[in-house]
C-alpha cells in the first residue's frame, strides 16, 4: 500500500465508521464482523501512516513490541466476548472503551508486527484462522443466544459470516505460501 | 515489562468475565447481583383486575419477578406455567402469604388488564391469589426498571420480543438479590425459604 | 577418529538435542509396547484387569504411539532436511520439551485421572464420563494433546521459513513448478519435496486439531456452549489421520536418503515423484477441507466422499515409493546391512498394508468388516512394519561406526525375529478381524480368547526384540553422527 492511498482510506473510513455506528450496532453480524474489525483497521492504517513520518515510532515499536502485541491480543480477544458487545450498547463507559482500544489495538499491533519473528508470526495467523472458525461454529449452532441485544438469527448469520472469513482468510494464506514469491525474513 | 502486560490483560479478562465465569451478558449481569444486590426501582403498576398499585407497597413481601408479553407464542406460556406450579409449591409450605409473585408486562400498550386476565387463566382458575400479572401505567417507568436490571426485550422481527427469561428475586427490603432460571423451581423454593428465615431470625440480608 | 571428533564437536548442541530424541523415542516405544502386549493378554485372559483399566491402557497406548511415531518423524525429517536448508536448533528441542510437557499432561490424566476416553477423544465422550474420570483429567489429557500440538506447530513453521527462505514458495519447494514448466531439475532432494508435503498437510491438520481441541475444552467447562458431534468426529478424523499418515511421510525420507548408500544408486526426483507428491499434497488441502470447513449443511455424499479421499491422499506417494525402492533394488548389488533390510521391511510393510485397508475401504467389506480387529490390523500393519522399520533402519544407520563393515550377527537375527513375530501378531488382529471378534472390547468371548492368546504371545516377541533393539542403540547413542 502507498502512503496517498493508506492517507486516502484513512480519511476515508473514519467519517464513515463515526456516521455509520448507529446502524453498524443494530445488527450482531454487522458490529462484530464490521464494525469492530474496522476501528482496529484504522488504527492500522493510522499506525502506518505515523510509521512514515517518524521513524522513531520504528525503533519504539521495535523496543516495546512484546508488550505492544500483548496488548492487541488481550484486547483483541476481550472484545469477542458477547458481553462486551452487549454491553458497548448500554453503557457509555464500556462504549467509550470501545472506540478507544480497539483502534489502539490496530496501532500496536502494526508497530510491533514486523519485529515479529516469523514462526511467531506464523502461530498468530493459524490462531485467528482457529478464532474465526471456533467461533463462527459456535454462533451458528448454539441453541441459546450469546447477546440479549440480538436475535438468534442474527448470531447464526455472523456465525456463517465469521466462516466466510475464515475461508477467504485460509485460501489467502494459503496462497501466499504456496505461490507467492515473497522471503521469509 | 512482559510480565506486567501480562498481568494487566489477565485481570482485565478477569474484570469484565466476573473471574472467567460469565462471557455473556445475561451471566454476568446474574453473577454481578448475586455479589452487589440491588434496589429495584419503584413503578406504578396495574393488575389483571385494573387495580393499581406501587411496586414499593409490596415491601416486607419477598418478590418472584417474571417479564412477560402475552401475545408471547413461545417462552412466555411456559413462563406462566412454572410460576404455577411455583405457587403450588409456596402453598404446601405455607409461603403464600409472605412472598408474591409478578409477572411484568413488557409490552404495556398490548397488555390491558384483560389481557393479563386472560394469560393468567391459561394456566390456573383462580385469580384471587398471590400471583399478579401487571403491566407498568408509565411505559418510560417500565422501561427504566427494566434498563436498571438489565432485562433486554428486542423486537424479534413477526409482532413480538426476544428478551432473556429468567426469575428475578428481590427481598423484604425491596432489593433484587438473585437472578435465576425459570425452570430451576427447586433453587427458587430454596432461595425464597432461606429469604424468609432469615427475616424472622433477623438476620440482615444485604448486609 | 579425530577427524570424526571434530565435525561431531561442530554442532553439539544440535547432536545432544537429537540424542534426546532419540532416547525418549525408543523409551516411548518399548512401553508403549508393553501396554500393547498388555491389552492382548488381558484379552486373552492371561491377566486379570478391570475394563476400566483396559480402556486406560488403550488410551494411552493410542496416544502414546501416535504421539512418539509423530516426534520420530520429526528426527527423520529434521535430521536430513537440514543439510539443504537452515533449521534453528532451539525450535527442534523446543518441540520435545513440548512434547514432554504434553506426555506428562497425558500420563497424569490417564494413570492419576483415569481418563479412559480412547485417544480419539470423541465429542462428547470426555465431558460424560459416567464418573469414570473427571473433567480436570479430561482436560489434562486434551489439553496436553494441544501442547504437543503447538510444539510441532513451531517445528513446522521453522521448516516452513527455512523452506521460504531458499525456494520463495513452498509450490517451488514442492516442485510444482517443475511439474508446471516441464523441466524437471533431477537435483531437487526428495527430502525438501516430501518436508513440504508433511508441512503443509500437517499444519492444515494442526489447524482442524486447533479448533476442536480448544471447543472440546470449552465444552468440558461451560457445558452450555456445545458443538455438533458429527463435525466433531470429522475434525477430530481429519487431524488424527493427517497427523499419523504424516509420521510415514517424514519416516519415508529415511527411505531415500539412506537406501541409495547401500544400492549405489541415487534417488532422484522423477517427474511421476514429483506429481505424486504434489497430488497427495493437493488432494488433502484442496478437496478436504474444503468439505471440512465450509458447508456446514452438506449432504452426507460429500461426508463420504471426503472421508474416502482423506483415506486415499497417501497412494499416489505410496506408489511412487513402492517403484522408486524397487529399481533401487532390482539388479543391484545391494550391501544388505541391518540399515537397509530395515528399510527395505518398510517399504513393503507400508504397502502391504495398504491392502487390508482398500479392501475395508470396499462398502461390502466394510458393513461387516468395520470396528474388528480387521481395522487395528490393517494399521498396525503399516505403523509396526513400516514406520517402525524406517525409524529403526534410520537409527541403525546412523549410529553405526564409520567404517562398520562387519555386521552385527545378534542384531542381523533380531531383525528377522522382529519380522516374523510383527507379521504373525499383524495376522491375528486380521483373522480375528474376519472372525467379527469387534475392535475395542476389554472382554473377549471364549471362542476368541485363543486368538487374544496367540496374539498376546507374538506381541511378547515383539516387544523383547524391540527392546533388544533399543538396548543395543541406547549403547550407540555415543556414536551418533549428524552427516551419516
Ligand atoms: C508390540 C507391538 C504392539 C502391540 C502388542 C499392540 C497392541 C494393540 C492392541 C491390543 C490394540 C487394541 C486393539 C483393540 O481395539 O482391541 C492396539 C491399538 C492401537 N495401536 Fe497398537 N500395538 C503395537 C504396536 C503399535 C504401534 C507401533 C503403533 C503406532 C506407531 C500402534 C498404534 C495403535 C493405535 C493408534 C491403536 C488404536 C487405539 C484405539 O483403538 O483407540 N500400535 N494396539
Amino acid at each position: 500500500m502507498t502512503d496517498n492511498f493508506r492517507q486516502a482510506m484513512f480519511v476515508m473510513l473514519v467519517p464513515v465508521i463515526i456516521i455509520s455506528h448507529h446502524w453498524l450496532e443494530t445488527s450482531m453480524t454487522s458490529h462484530m464482523a464490521v464494525q469492530l474489525p474496522l476501528l482496529v483497521f484504522v488504527g492500522a492504517l493510522f499506525a502506518g501512516l505515523l510509521q512514515t513520518y517518524s521513524p522513531r515510532l520504528v525503533v519504539f515499536g521495535q523496543r516495546y513490541r512484546i508488550s505492544l502485541l500483548l496488548y492487541s491480543l488481550f484486547t483483541i480477544s476481550l472484545w469477542m466476548l458477547p458481553r462486551l458487545l452487549d454491553a458497548a450498547l448500554y453503557q457509555s463507559s464500556i462504549a467509550f472503551l470501545k472506540w478507544l482500544s480497539l483502534p489502539l489495538a490496530g496501532i500496536s499491533l502494526v508497530l510491533c508486527w514486523r519485529h515479529l519473528p516469523f514462526v511467531l508470526r506464523g502461530i498468530l495467523h493459524l490462531e485467528l484462522l482457529a478464532t474465526l472458525l471456533r467461533l463462527g461454529w459456535l454462533y451458528l449452532i448454539a441453541p441459546q443466544r450469546y447477546c440479549v441485544s440480538y436475535g438468534i438469527n442474527d448470531q447464526q448469520q455472523l456465525g456463517h459470516v465469521l466462516l466466510g472469513y475464515a475461508a477467504v482468510y485460509g485460501l489467502f494464506l494459503a496462497s501466499s505460501v504456496l505461490l507467492g514469491g515473497r522471503r521469509a525474513n | 515489562m512482559t510480565v506486567v502486560a501480562v498481568s494487566l490483560g489477565l485481570l482485565a479478562w478477569w474484570q469484565t468475565t466476573q473471574g472467567f465465569r460469565a462471557f455473556t451478558w445475561e451471566s454476568y449481569r446474574r453473577l454481578k447481583i448475586a455479589s452487589h444486590p440491588l434496589a429495584v426501582p419503584n413503578v406504578l403498576l396495574q393488575d389483571q383486575f385494573g387495580h393499581l398499585l406501587d411496586l414499593n407497597s409490596l415491601r416486607g413481601k419477598v418478590l418472584v419477578i417474571n417479564f412477560i408479553y402475552t401475545r408471547c407464542p413461545t417462552i412466555c406460556g411456559y413462563t406462566g406455567l412454572n410460576l404455577s406450579r411455583l405457587q403450588r409449591m409456596l402453598l404446601q409450605r405455607s409461603f403464600q402469604d409472605r412472598v408474591r409473585l409478578l409477572s411484568i408486562s413488557l409490552d404495556p400498550h398490548f397488555d390491558t388488564p384483560q389481557k393479563l386476565k386472560a394469560y393468567m387463566l391459561r394456566f390456573s382458575n383462580q385469580l384471587k391469589t398471590s400471583w399478579q400479572a401487571v403491566r407498568p401505567v408509565k411505559p418510560l417507568q417500565g422501561q427504566e426498571m427494566q434498563h436498571q436490571l438489565g432485562v433486554v426485550s428486542i423486537p424479534d422481527g413477526i409482532g413480538g420480543f426476544t428478551h432473556n427469561a429468567a426469575t428475578h428475586l428481590v427481598d423484604q427490603k425491596g432489593y433484587l438479590v438473585r437472578i435465576i432460571d425459570e425452570d430451576n423451581l427447586k433453587l427458587t423454593i430454596d432461595i425464597i425459604a432461606r429469604m424468609l428465615l432469615a427475616a424472622k431470625t433477623g438476620i440482615n440480608h444485604d448486609g | 577418529m579425530t577427524t570424526r571428533t571434530q565435525s561431531v564437536t561442530a554442532q553439539p548442541r544440535e547432536r545432544l538435542y537429537l540424542q534426546l530424541y532419540i532416547a525418549t523415542t525408543l523409551a516411548i516405544f518399548v512401553l508403549m509396547m508393553l501396554a500393547g502386549v498388555v491389552m492382548r493378554a488381558v484379552q486373552g485372559t492371561y491377566i486379570h484387569m478391570s475394563p476400566d483399566w483396559f480402556y486406560q491402557i488403550m488410551t494411552l497406548h493410542g496416544a502414546g504411539m501416535v504421539g512418539i511415531a509423530g516426534l520420530a518423524g520429526v528426527s527423520i525429517m529434521w535430521y536430513f532436511l537440514r543439510r539443504y536448508v537452515s533449521l534453528t536448533p532451539g525450535l527442534f528441542l523446543a518441540n520435545l520439551i513440548l512434547f514432554i510437557i504434553g506426555v506428562v499432561m497425558i500420563l497424569g490424566a490417564i494413570l492419576l485421572g483415569k481418563f479412559g476416553g480412547g485417544w480419539t477423544f470423541l465429542y462428547p465422550l470426555p465431558a460424560k464420563s459416567m464418573g469414570l474420570w473427571s473433567h480436570n483429567a479430561a482436560a489434562a489429557y486434551v489439553g496436553g494433546l494441544l501442547v504437543i500440538g503447538i510444539g510441532f506447530l513451531l517445528f513446522y513453521l521453522d521448516v516452513a521459513r527455512a523452506l521460504l527462505a531458499k525456494y520463495g514458495s513452498l509450490g517451488r519447494a514442492l516442485g510444482v513448478n517443475q511439474l508446471i514448466s516441464g523441466r524437471i531439475d533431477t537435483d531437487h532432494p526428495p527430502t525438501v519435496v516430501a518436508s513440504t508435503m508433511v508441512l503443509i498437510v500437517n499444519t492444515i491438520g494442526t489447524l482442524a486439531g486447533a479448533v476442536i481441541l480448544v471447543l472440546t475444552l470449552v465444552n468440558l467447562y461451560y457445558p452450555t456452549m456445545q458443538i455438533d458431534a458429527l463435525w466433531a468426529k470429522n475434525l477430530i478424523y481429519f487431524f488424527g489421520h493427517v497427523f499419523i499418515n504424516a509420521t510415514i511421510y517424514m519416516a519415508v525420507i529415511a527411505v531415500y536418503e539412506l537406501l541409495p548408500k547401500y544400492t549405489g544408486r541415487p534417488w532422484k526426483v522423477t517427474r511421476p515423484f514429483l506429481a505424486a507428491w504434489s497430488a497427495s499434497t493437493l488432494m488433502v488441502i484442496i478437496v478436504y477441507p474444503h468439505h471440512l470447513l465450509m458447508d456446514m449443511v452438506m449432504p452426507d455424499w460429500m461426508l463420504v466422499l471426503g472421508q474416502v479421499i482423506s483415506y486415499l491422499s497417501g497412494i499416489p506417494v505410496l506408489l511412487v515409493t513402492t517403484y522408486g525402492a524397487l529399481v533401487q533394488i532390482h539388479h543391484a548389488k545391494v550391501r544388505w546391512d541391518t540399515p537397509a533390510k530395515f528399510l527395505i521391511l518398510a517399504v513393503f510393510g507400508w504397502a502391504a498394508g495398504v491392502v487390508p485397508a482398500i479392501i475395508d475401504g470396499t462398502i461390502v467389506v466394510n458393513q461387516v468388516m468395520h470396528n474388528t480387529l480387521w481395522v487395528p490390523g490393517h494399521f498396525h500393519f503399516y505403523l509396526l512394519l513400516g514406520m517402525l522399520p524406517m525409524v529403526l533402519g534410520f537409527l541403525f544407520h546412523i549410529s553405526r561406526h564409520e567404517n562398520e563393515t562387519t555386521k552385527d550377527r545378534s542384531v542381523g537375527m533380531g531383525f528377522w525375529i522382529f519380522m516374523v513375530s510383527a507379521l504373525l501378531f499383524i495376522f491375528m488382529f486380521l483373522y480375528s478381524g474376519v472372525m467379527s471378534v469387534p475392535r475395542r472390547w476389554a472382554e473377549h468371548l471364549a471362542a476368541w480368547i485363543p486368538y487374544d492368546q496367540w496374539a498376546a504371545l507374538f506381541g511378547l516377541v515383539v516387544l523383547l526384540s524391540m527392546l533388544f533393539f533399543t538396548v543395543k542403540l541406547l549403547a550407540r547413542l555415543t556414536h551418533i553422527r549428524l552427516e551419516a
